[in-house]
């Protein structure tokens, strides 16, 4: 690979796809410490986010050539393995009981955020599209995405109907793409 | 084609529906590019909700486990590449590959079942065993990948002429919606050939035989699909780079 300018994503994977060390290495000096927060901020604990990020990096490494542009960009890609090992981590540590929703709140916000994010517009813009949504329609989607709670988990703890938690969630994923798209146009 | 699961989507993005639930999405989304689509719409904004994370440094020594795991998989020439110098981490793993083998011994040899079983603990020991269920033949893991790590099959390659490749499978997850696993063969032009179609049995261990040689292919893959014949169309759920005899 050439050392000069970094190379796109897509041809990080086609190199990862090939076999190449330094390929998987790039992706870990690029996105090595979002993973590491995200798995963090689902887990809350070092040790146990460590191994998510090098288990979902082991994953990608094994899988690069089941990649599918079409179905997302690598980035997307790398951090939705995360998610999916960190909230299966998550899940098999808590059995779900129907702890008071204030409780599970705690655990799903980072209180941090606010304070350490890097100060960058992307996050700024996905912060302030989420902060924007009703009240209702924002926490069910941090317990969901976060918190590692399922559908069924969510009507329960916050006392509604399936068919209510699954509405917030659509409405608010929506909600949030018609900013992001704004922002970005 | 099953009725389209729009309504899950926004679940099965966020992680929100239980396994049993998502499984089903995705063995409907293996054969819906209409679904696939709506669904890549609603991950464009599921994908942005890490930028909301405060970055966090890692521990320095991560990356050095990281590429050092991986290098202990880059695929060396012949024999060495076989599940069992290259996978042995998880203990599930060494457990079901050994039940796999077992499950064929039965059929094949029981005198090598009692060594298999004297042998668990050890790898290497393993390998010569599997050598010999294998008939002179090699051997080949297939990994579990994203949901489906915890399942594997291992692919044999009898060296006996008149005996077919098989696949014995281990914790194999069960298919909704009338779908169904197929075992590939692909060569290095990316043909990929229909080597099995199967449903799962409920059993933890499940054979399965091939009707295509592998000679001449370079990799083996299951998929999940909605038809017993065809094209592959359905997601990648395990796969292994092969080197078949005499190459």
């Amino acid at each position: 690979m050439a050392a000069d300018t970094p190379p796109a994503d897509d041809v990080l994977m086609a190199a990862l796809a090939a076999r190449d060390l330094s390929a998987l290495a790039a992706l870990y000096d690029r996105y090595g410490r979002l993973a590491y927060a995200l798995a963090y901020r689902i887990l809350g604990e070092s040790e146990a986010a460590e191994d998510v990020v090098h288990d979902a990096y082991i994953s990608a490494w094994r899988g690069a050539a089941t990649y599918r542009r079409e179905r997302g960009n690598p980035r997307g890609w790398l951090l939705s393995i995360v998610h999916h090992r960190a909230v299966d981590v998550l899940r098999r540590k808590t059995a779900f009981r129907p702890a008071p929703l204030e409780v599970a709140e705690r655990r799903a916000a980072d209180e941090d955020t606010a304070l350490m994010a890097e100060k960058n517009v992307e996050q700024q813009t996905v912060r302030l599209a989420l902060q924007a949504l009703p009240d209702a329609q924002r926490r069910t989607i941090e317990l969901a995405y976060f918190g590692g709670y399922t559908h069924v988990e969510l009507a329960a703890l916050m006392g509604v109907p399936l068919g209510t938690v699954k509405g917030r969630m659509r409405i608010g994923l929506q909600k949030m793409r018609r900013a992001l798209e704004g922002t970005r146009a | 084609m099953t009725e389209h699961v729009t309504d899950d989507l926004e679940l099965y993005a966020l992680g929100a529906l239980g396994p049993g639930e998502a499984d089903g999405v995705t063995a409907h989304l293996a054969g819906c590019p209409a679904c696939r689509e709506e669904l890549a719409d609603i991950a464009t904004v599921v994908n942005a909700l890490p930028d909301m994370v405060a970055l966090r440094e890692p521990p320095a020594r991560l990356k050095e486990r990281i590429l050092s795991a991986a290098s202990t998989e880059i695929p060396r020439p012949a024999r060495r590449e076989t599940a069992w110098s290259v996978r042995p981490r998880r203990g599930w793993l060494g457990v079901g590959a050994l039940a796999a083998a077992a499950v064929l011994l039965l059929a094949l040899d029981l005198n090598s079942l009692r060594e298999l079983r004297t042998a668990e603990s050890e790898r290497a020991e393993y390998a010569l065993i599997a050598d010999k269920v294998s008939h002179g033949g090699t051997n080949w893991y297939m990994v579990g990948l994203d949901q489906w790590q915890g399942s594997g099959g291992t692919l044999f390659a009898p060296g006996k002429p008149d005996l077919s490749p098989f696949v014995v499978f281990h914790d194999l997850r069960p298919l909704t919606g009338g779908t169904m696993y197929a075992v590939w063969l692909v060569d290095a032009g990316g043909h990929w050939v229909r080597g099995a179609t199967f449903t799962p049995n409920g059993q933890a261990i499940q054979g399965v035989d091939l009707t295509v040689p592998v000679d001449n292919f370079t990799q083996c893959a299951v998929t999940i699909e909605m038809q017993a014949e065809g094209k592959r169309s359905g997601p990648l759920v395990m796969q292994s780079r092969i080197a078949p005899p005499g190459q």
